[in-house]
């Protein structure tokens, strides 16, 4: 059989290109923000061990304009990851269905976000009152 | 030429192909097989089809029953002993493809759901909701895949079957990718390639139904049987012939006229009440209803909009959760062709052409007269739908010939003795310079073509600059609207047949294309499949002219009357290369069922759309 | 009769005789408002320019024969319709990520062969088990399943096999061996049909960075899908079946 050449178009930057590939990478790019994070968190738990004085001077330092910039940076990139978790999440598990029908994905996705939104407010509210009460 | 020695060669892989080459497959796992397709398989217009496949098997109703009204449909041109074969395998087929994973539509206990269609007593209708074809069509395609013997070659496009001594010896196609002859050498073959709805301008056809399969079995010999019955499907979106199935209708959809009224009632589809009853008012069978059309048109009750006059199909009452179930792809198809949502306004519907009741004449083993080759599906006429096909019996038809002809092809090919001359060869080669002449080289200059291997030779000769393929085709499309439509007269009939002897002589000096390369040159297959679609229009049209009567779907303004005494016969055309075909009648098989009048509507008791 | 409007459709060319790379072809199309982009390349092909290559053919978005990038997104040309794009220009070119044969036409033979892969039919309970099946005998009776039981896979059943989903998935782009949303929601269907007990026969490729964990969840195909099939939603859910394949747990658990 002849084989005729066919034509490959270029892939580079393929990311840039679509919303949705926008999207998505910058839904993947989160967890960096997330792993560092994790890391200052880390290092908190570590200066605990030291002791008062250093975990004061620590925190301190988290007050320093670069570290704020640094912090409202991952505060915005854990939302995105938060949320983007839930839109995939229903896509990660087989339909559900509430008497035969169907759940809508949109409405999983809410129902996460909600809970989610509510824990982290209880959270907060109870570090704050006990917190208050130190 | 590349050459593929194969045992068996299936031309064409909708529902007919497929289900016969894995009719072959099962047979004898021991024979190959080659099925060669000049599209992807599932891109067959198989899978089109709407509205499901008959197939008796309510407590209800019986083969008895099917037999009738079948045969009843058919205004009594069909071979009874065909028909009787053909009721007694439908369920058994639906079973079949139902185990390989068809998704039938079910009833709340999980047994199979079956509804009413047109013509039909009681409802024996299988369905996928309203996309049966595809799932029938997508089913049979994927268990093909099971099966080691069959070798695919998608995207092979058949040019002439090579025929030595009234035997099939072999398929010469192209690789369309490349432009390459591909010769198949066979030991029997099935015709698989689908209907020539085309050759009319509105039509619910795929771009691929072009009738140029069976006008190759008509250039060697193979006689064409019927080709005078087209059928319009009454309700199709102006325009762009977009089907809207059957079973709209089936399912209770009703049509009415710009007066608001349904006019059935006035054709012999009445009364109004009780409705709906079986085979009455939008349950007729399709001829009566596009007839119906045509004679409300004349009188001017009919909507007028930039793509000619039309009707509605109202499917309001019906509600949007049965829509929704049952009718989905139609409210799509309405919403994104038609801007109208059935759920809230009532669809604009006229006929449009649908399918070929006609083809290439084979027995009850679907057996042509070309040794060897078997046809399967709509481009054969086993002789189950006479002279007006009822819905739903050709996706049957298509799996339970199928299968006939991929059996009969593997029998066949087990005991037939290899023909080891070199007149194949020759054949195949000046087949191959036919084709290659029409492509011509050089931009503006073209050649005459071959007409036909056991009749001529290929002269070559330059004789003008050829009509471009897009000309051709709408001439063609003009001649068969004007002169062969829902009601025919002579003067028509004669004019069409005129035009297009004409039209075979200008495609004979040549056809004007301005792609002259090899590979994926889809203007030059074009061009091929115009010739045998032009001598397959010129058959329909003098076919029709020859039968001298109204009967099903062939309506003559100047024979009104269905006449036994004269033609209770199928019309038999035979190919000439030079002059239009010889038509001569054949006896009709009559078994069982006497012929009497047609009669639809009437009193009945009122019945359960299920 | 209102003059019709025109709109200029630009095409990528490739001929693969001719032609060492791509080039772009401008073609002026007069159009009526219910004229889709497909009825404007049949235009160009009948009447400007006869070479112009594409597929097409039942008009109806069911065959699934006309896919190709509109304005860089993957369309079904037959019901995309050019008054959404006048003034226009409106680009159209062969569908990404898969090589072209010529013009409009690419090279699918990607997806057939991930097809056959995926053994797409009913691998019946029995037929699993032994080497070599033999014929079945002619069924007499349809299995009974009712509509809750087909609702597992039906939604999944109804791919046109259109390729868009091959267009826009990325990692089709990046990885050449990767069985792609189509074949692997094909796979899903069949998994899940009641009838099939195949998952073993397809768990090697499932499981796979062809399979299942070639896909990163980009989701763009289930939003390109013409039949609202949610391709994503039928490869992803699989990672958890194919997690349970990894630990043995599906062995545990399944129910005989």
């Amino acid at each position: 059989m002849s084989v005729l050449k066919t034509y490959r178009r270029p892939n580079n930057v393929w990311w840039w290109r679509k919303a949705a590939y926008r999207s998505f990478v910058l839904r993947e790019l989160s967890a960096f923000f997330i792993f560092a994070y994790a890391l200052v968190l880390l290092q908190g738990l570590y200066y605990m061990t030291r002791g008062e004085k250093d975990y004061e001077q620590w925190r301190i330092a988290l007050s320093h304009p670069a570290s704020l910039t640094f912090h409202a940076v991952v505060l915005i990139f854990v939302v995105i990851h938060s949320v983007t978790w839930f839109q995939v999440a229903p896509k990660t598990m087989p339909t559900l269905r509430w008497h035969g029908v169907p759940v809508p994905q949109a409405r999983i996705t809410l129902a996460g976000l909600t809970l989610a939104c509510v824990g982290n407010v209880a959270v907060l509210l109870i570090a704050a009152f006990w917190g208050g009460w130190q | 030429m590349r050459i593929v020695k194969t045992d068996v060669v299936v031309i064409g892989a909708g529902g007919a192909g497929l289900r016969a080459a894995i009719a072959v497959a099962e047979k004898d796992p021991s024979l190959t097989i080659a099925l060669v397709s000049k599209v992807v398989p599932m891109r067959s217009h198989t899978v089109a089809a709407e509205g499901g496949a008959a197939g008796v098997i309510r407590p209800d109703d019986s083969l008895e029953s099917h037999f009738e009204d079948t045969v009843h449909g058919g205004d009594w041109l069909c071979e009874q002993n065909v028909v009787e074969y053909f009721v007694a395998h439908c369920a058994e087929e639906m079973v079949q493809l139902e185990r390989w994973g068809c998704p039938w539509s079910r009833n709340d206990d999980g047994s199979i759901a079956v509804r009413f269609f047109g013509g039909m007593k009681v409802q024996r209708t299988w369905f996928a909701a309203d996309r049966s074809g595809f799932h029938l069509l997508h089913t049979l395609f994927q268990t093909s895949h099971k099966f080691p013997s069959i070798h695919r070659y998608d995207e092979y496009f058949c040019v002439d079957l090579i025929v030595v001594n009234g035997h099939i010896q072999g398929v010469l196609t192209i690789e369309i990718a490349t432009g390459e002859f591909v010769l198949f050498r066979c030991q029997s073959a099935v015709l698989a390639t689908g209907g020539a709805g085309r050759v009319y301008r509105q039509n619910t056809n795929a771009g691929i139904v072009t009738g140029d399969g069976m006008g190759l079995a008509y250039r060697n010999g193979a006689a064409l049987r019927d080709m005078e019955f087209i059928q319009w499907h009454p309700t199709c979106l102006p325009g762009s012939g977009i089907l809207m199935t059957e079973a709209c209708r089936g399912e209770g959809g009703i049509l009415s006229n710009k007066n608001d009224y349904r006019y059935l009632q006035d054709y012999g589809l009445g009364p109004l009440d009780p409705w709906p009853r079986a085979k009455a008012m939008e349950l007729g069978p399709r001829d009566r209803l596009s007839q119906a059309f045509w004679q409300e048109d004349r009188k001017g009750n009919t909507f007028q909009g930039p793509h000619g006059s039309y009707v509605h199909l109202d499917l309001r009452h019906l509600g949007s959760a049965k829509i929704l179930a049952r009718l989905p792809m139609i409210a799509e198809a309405a919403r994104t062709f038609a801007g109208v949502d059935p759920n809230i306004a009532a669809i604009p519907v006229r006929p449009a052409v649908h399918y070929t009741m006609g083809g290439v004449a084979a027995s009850i083993t679907c057996a042509t007269s070309i040794s060897g080759l078997f046809a399967a599906g709509e481009c054969s006429s086993v002789g189950i739908h006479g002279a007006n096909r009822l819905g739903s019996n050709s996706l049957s038809e298509t799996v339970v010939f199928g299968k006939v002809a991929g059996t009969q092809a593997a029998l066949y090919a087990r005991q037939a003795d290899a023909y080891l001359g070199p007149l194949v060869q020759e054949l195949a080669e000046a087949a191959q310079a036919g084709a290659l002449s029409i492509l011509g080289s050089g931009k503006g200059k073209s050649y005459s073509r071959s007409t036909g291997k056991s009749i001529g030779k290929s002269t070559g000769k330059f004789i003008g600059p050829g009509d471009r393929v897009a000309t051709l085709r709408n001439a063609m499309n003009d001649a068969m609207e004007a002169g062969v439509g829902l009601y025919r007269s002579a003067e028509g009939l004669a004019l069409a047949c005129n035009e297009l002897s004409d039209l075979r002589e200008r495609y004979r000096h040549g056809v004007a294309l301005d792609d002259h390369s090899r590979a994926f040159n889809t203007e030059w297959l074009s061009a091929l499949e115009l010739g045998p679609m032009i001598d397959v229009a010129q058959d329909i049209a003098c076919s029709a002219s020859w039968r001298m009567e109204s009967r099903g779907a062939h309506q003559r303004l100047d024979a009104p009357q269905r006449e036994d005494s004269n033609f209770l016969q199928h019309s038999l055309a035979h190919f000439r290369p030079d002059a239009p075909p010889v038509i001569k009648g054949a006896p009709v098989t009559i078994t069982r069922s006497q012929p009497a009048s047609r009669e639809y509507g009437g009193a009945g008791k009122r019945a359960e759309l299920t | 009769m209102t003059q019709p409007r025109m709109i200029q459709i630009e095409c990528l060319r490739y001929h693969p005789e001719t032609d060492s790379e791509p080039h772009w072809q401008t073609f002026d199309v007069p159009f009526t408002d219910d004229m889709s982009v497909l009825q404007g390349l049949q235009h160009i092909k009948d009447t400007l320019d006869g070479s112009i290559t594409f597929r097409w053919s039942c008009r109806m978005a069911i065959c699934g024969s006309c896919g190709m990038m509109i304005n860089g997104v993957p369309h079904l040309s037959c019901e995309t319709f050019l008054r959404d794009f006048y003034p226009g220009p409106v680009r159209v070119e062969a569908l990404e990520n898969m090589p072209i044969q010529r013009d409009l036409a690419v090279d699918q033979s990607r997806f057939l062969k991930a097809l056959q892969s995926i053994t797409p039919y009913i691998v019946a309970t029995q037929e699993s088990t032994s080497p070599t099946p033999a014929v079945p005998a002619a069924p007499a009776l349809a299995t009974n399943q009712s509509p809750a039981r087909m609702a597992a896979y039906y939604q999944y059943s109804q791919c046109i096999n259109c390729l868009l989903c091959y267009a826009a998935c990325p990692q089709v782009g990046l990885n050449e061996n990767f069985a792609g949303p189509a074949a692997l929601t094909l796979m899903h269907r069949y998994n899940n049909d009641p009838r099939d007990a195949g998952w073993a026969v397809r768990s090697e490729l499932a499981n796979s960075n062809d399979g299942v964990w070639g896909c990163t969840l980009v989701g763009y195909c289930s939003e390109v899908c013409p039949k609202g099939i949610d391709p994503a939603h039928a490869v992803n859910q699989n990672k958890i079946h194919s997690a349970f394949d990894y630990t043995g747990l599906k062995t545990l658990l399944e129910k005989k």
